[in-house]
């Protein structure tokens, strides 16, 4: 029988034609001129009226376009990997704390992302009129006639050597930069504070007669955790955790850590894994978690019904945190949250007194890709969104974040009383916190890092849960300097970072 | 002769497979080959390390932990599923039972609404102190306890994802609970299949329920189950969004919960290790395809014995 193409190859052809056409002929929407990669409905509500004001004040047009989670890293992976550009490179992409890491694998000069350095060092600066304007001590400022003037603290005083007023790079807090730089780069711009404190069930510590504010060190929080549970417990109130800590997770584990100035990678490459500070505070946390002298729980559903409930009775909140228990707090059925009135804020206790009194956790950057078609557009819309007063405005009305510049934290909402808290002012203690903040460092290594420290903190919790705290301490300085010994293998053999080992020192 | 529009013909039929064969699986496969030869550090620092990533592999104590805890599970996997398919498809094919086709759609259906949701759904049930699975553990030991007293009362405060052995139990139970139903639904068709006469000629000999099932229905089942074996296997070797959901972190505790296709998510999406991912992938890759071909030839000597 004689075969030929025939009918059904013609369908086909005509289908496949028409389709095609159809697909090419198709009108593609304008690129708007400003085009921005979010990762979170919330950017979205925050960010939607203040790109409203900029881009109408400039005729332009913006795209909030949100790519949730792990797609957002992968997407812009692909973005970097192709070296793509036109029109599908955005001009702003968030990028979370934890995704950062990867994008800092290539050297500064070959990173998918924009450095921000020169913008930092060279925009923002600090203006003044007359040299009685308002000023602090140690600012620096542009005077209107072109002299730089530095403030002492009583007046402005203008200072032939200097040649330029603070930027950008001096009036956002230092210690936020850090997580975004890359061998002294700055490569996002900095989102945010997040500084830590606690937040407790003040009515159920006082009932139980522990005062929970008064503890300053992490040992005695520990025990008045305890005698806390215990109070309840011969009251028949079970279970009634201290304290929301995670029994797998590392993370609040390493925020631990941070207050105790160690970045389990610094940024100068040393791998701080088997630094004896790391197996004391490691063995330290286990027994919060595991164990008869156990204090904490991880949440089970969400720590706001868990704090109403009472079954966990202070958790860690950065500032990120309290929106979140404000919209997820169980209500009376009049809209009025149960707990209010009795939650307190404290800052965060101490190993030594040199510790810091409070720690960061989580944290967003904004940056623009290399192929950006217009990055002086992208930062001029990065100041307007992060560090101007407008911007600020419509933040706090909405999730009530510090902002990273100083500045601004005169804001009225910063200085409210809040109800959940009993009228106390919870974002004074933010403020008077943040200028403690330790570094937190991120380098490709450090995905690695936090990996081997979860699976340090799991064998501690077992070890806990079945033989005591016996020789615990001991026994993680040995399960971290494997996991150090692994960690360096791997570096060394990607040339990551130049590795350096812990150093050889004593936990005071 | 054969006429040129002849000739072209079946190329030109095959041509939009082929294009689209070329551009999105051969040379995807051969760049990842290629990949896997490489150190990468962003698309314009990539060092030729030849089997390096291989030689590597094979001594990274993760990756075999990955393969051990994926290896357990897709045996207890496998099993199990089969076992429990098999169990519904008997009591679905009973001719006495009602409202099958509702049953049948309720086993089915977890299959329909993927690993994501059941991960999100279990991480629900087996919340601490509010999931529905610790609330019934503990009212239900609770009761037992009380009239005898060496059970252990379990209390709510289990934590799934805090003990090796459990978080690998909380994976493989939302594992089947989204894979049964879809094996029993194969093992369903093949039983509407058996031969009646077999069943009578069988009951006439004397045979007894246990006897006809070993004799006839589980024979007649052997081809599905093997298929199901294969397919389970396959899965099985792939899991990644339960344990991923589930926990947050994915290895779960002391890396009770990390499987190959974690591991290789992990290097290659957050450490940023494509070269070293995409060798773990061809190892994975090589892995499945020797178990399969193991799996098919014991399929196929089981077939010759049965002829």
């Amino acid at each position: 029988m004689p075969f030929t193409p025939g009918r059904p190859l013609l369908v086909l052809l005509v289908l496949a034609l028409v389709s095609g056409a159809a697909v090419v002929l198709r009108p593609t929407p304008p690129r708007a001129t400003l085009n921005y990669w979010i990762f979170a409905e919330a950017h979205r509500h925050e960010l939607t009226p203040i790109l409203d004001g900029f881009t109408r004040e400039r005729g332009l047009t913006y795209d909030l376009d949100l790519v949730t989670g792990s797609a957002l890293g992968t997407r812009l992976e692909s973005l970097f990997m192709s070296q793509a550009r036109g029109p599908q490179v955005p001009e702003l992409v968030n990028l979370e704390i934890h995704q950062v890491g990867r994008f800092f694998r290539p050297p500064a000069d070959g990173m998918g992302m924009l450095d921000l350095t020169p913008y930092f060092e060279t925009r923002g600066e600090r203006r003044i009129a007359t040299p009685a304007d308002h000023g602090r001590k140690g600012w620096a400022a542009r005077h209107a006639e072109g002299g730089i003037y530095v403030h002492d603290g009583s007046a402005w005083r203008l200072d032939p050597a200097r040649t330029r007023g603070d930027t950008w790079k001096d009036r956002i807090i230092a210690a936020r930069f850090t997580p975004w730089m890359k061998d002294g780069r700055i490569m996002g711009a900095p989102q945010d504070v997040h500084p830590m404190t606690i937040t407790y069930r003040e009515d159920l510590f006082r009932a139980a007669g522990v005062d929970l504010a008064a503890c300053r060190t992490w040992p005695e929080f520990h025990r008045a955790g305890l005698s806390m549970q215990e109070y309840w417990r011969t009251k028949g109130v079970q279970p009634r955790h201290a304290m929301e800590l995670f029994e797998v997770s590392c993370d609040l584990l390493q925020l631990m850590l941070l207050q105790r100035g160690v970045n389990l990678v610094e940024a100068d490459g040393r791998v701080r894994l088997a630094d004896p500070l790391v197996a004391e505070t490691t063995a330290f946390y286990a027994a919060l978690v595991a164990g008869p002298q156990r204090i904490g729980a991880d949440a089970g559903l969400n720590i706001a019904v868990e704090l109403d409930a009472g079954t966990i009775c202070a958790c860690f909140t950065p500032d990120w945190r309290i929106f979140y228990l404000r919209h997820h707090a169980p209500t009376d059925g009049r809209g009025k949250r149960k707990m209010e009135g009795q939650l307190r804020m404290m800052p965060l206790p101490r190993f030594a007194e040199s510790d810091a009194p409070t720690s960061t956790w989580g944290g967003t950057c904004v940056i623009i890709p290399r192929t950006c078609p217009d990055p002086d557009l992208a930062f001029a819309a990065i100041e307007r969104c992060f560090y101007s007063r407008e911007a600020c405005d419509v933040r706090l009305a909405i999730n009530s974040m510090l902002p990273p510049v100083p500045e601004l934290w005169d804001h009225p909402l910063l200085h409210e009383g809040d109800p959940l808290y009993g009228g106390q002012r919870i974002n004074e203690l933010f403020i008077e916190l943040a200028p403690h903040l330790p570094p937190r460092v991120m380098t490709p290594a450090t995905s690695l890092a936090m990996e081997a420290l979860t699976q340090v903190q799991a064998k501690a919790v077992t070890r806990v849960r079945t033989m005591g705290t016996d020789g615990l301490a001991e026994a993680c300085q040995e399960w971290l300097r494997a996991a150090e010994q692994d960690l360096l293998r791997r570096i060394a053999r990607l040339d990551l970072i130049s590795p350096v080992r812990s150093p050889a020192r004593v936990a005071p | 002769m054969m006429s040129a529009s002849r000739r072209c013909a079946p190329w030109l039929f095959l041509a939009p497979f082929l294009l689209l064969f070329a551009v999105f699986w051969a040379w995807p496969l051969l760049r990842s080959v290629v990949l896997s030869l490489h150190h990468t550090a962003g698309p314009q620092h990539q060092t030729y390390v030849g089997l390096g990533n291989y030689v590597f592999l094979l001594q990274d104590p993760w990756f075999w932990q990955a393969v051990w805890n994926t290896t357990r599970y897709t045996v207890l996997f496998v099993v199990c599923e089969l076992a429990i398919a098999v169990v519904l498809a008997l009591a679905l094919n009973h001719p006495r039972l009602r409202l099958r086709g509702v049953l049948r759609f309720a086993f089915f259906s977890p299959h329909l609404v993927g690993g994501v949701f059941v991960a999100l759904l279990f991480s629900l049930l087996l919340a601490q102190r509010f999931g529905l699975v610790n609330v019934l553990l503990d009212q239900v030991s609770g009761l037992l306890h009380s009239v005898l007293p060496f059970i252990p009362a379990t209390g709510s405060e289990i934590n799934w994802g805090g003990r090796p052995e459990l978080a690998r139990l909380a994976v493989l139970l939302a594992g089947l609970w989204l894979s049964s139903g879809y094996a029993m639904l194969f093992l369903l068709a093949a039983l509407q299949h058996v031969d009646r006469d077999l069943y009578e000629a069988a009951e006439l000999d004397g045979a007894g329920p246990w006897q006809r099932f070993r004799q006839v229905t589980l024979p007649a089942l052997m081809p599905t189950l093997g298929f199901l074996a294969l397919m389970g296997m396959i899965g099985a070797f792939q899991l990644f969004e339960l344990p991923y959901v589930l926990f947050q972190n994915g290895s779960g505790p002391e890396g009770a919960t990390l499987t190959i296709v974690m591991y290789l998510y992990q290097q290659g999406f957050q450490t940023g290790d494509l070269g070293y991912a995409a060798a773990i992938g061809w190892a994975f890759t090589l892995m499945v395809l020797l178990v399969s071909l193991f799996q098919l030839r014991l399929m196929r000597r089981g077939d010759g014995e049965r002829l």
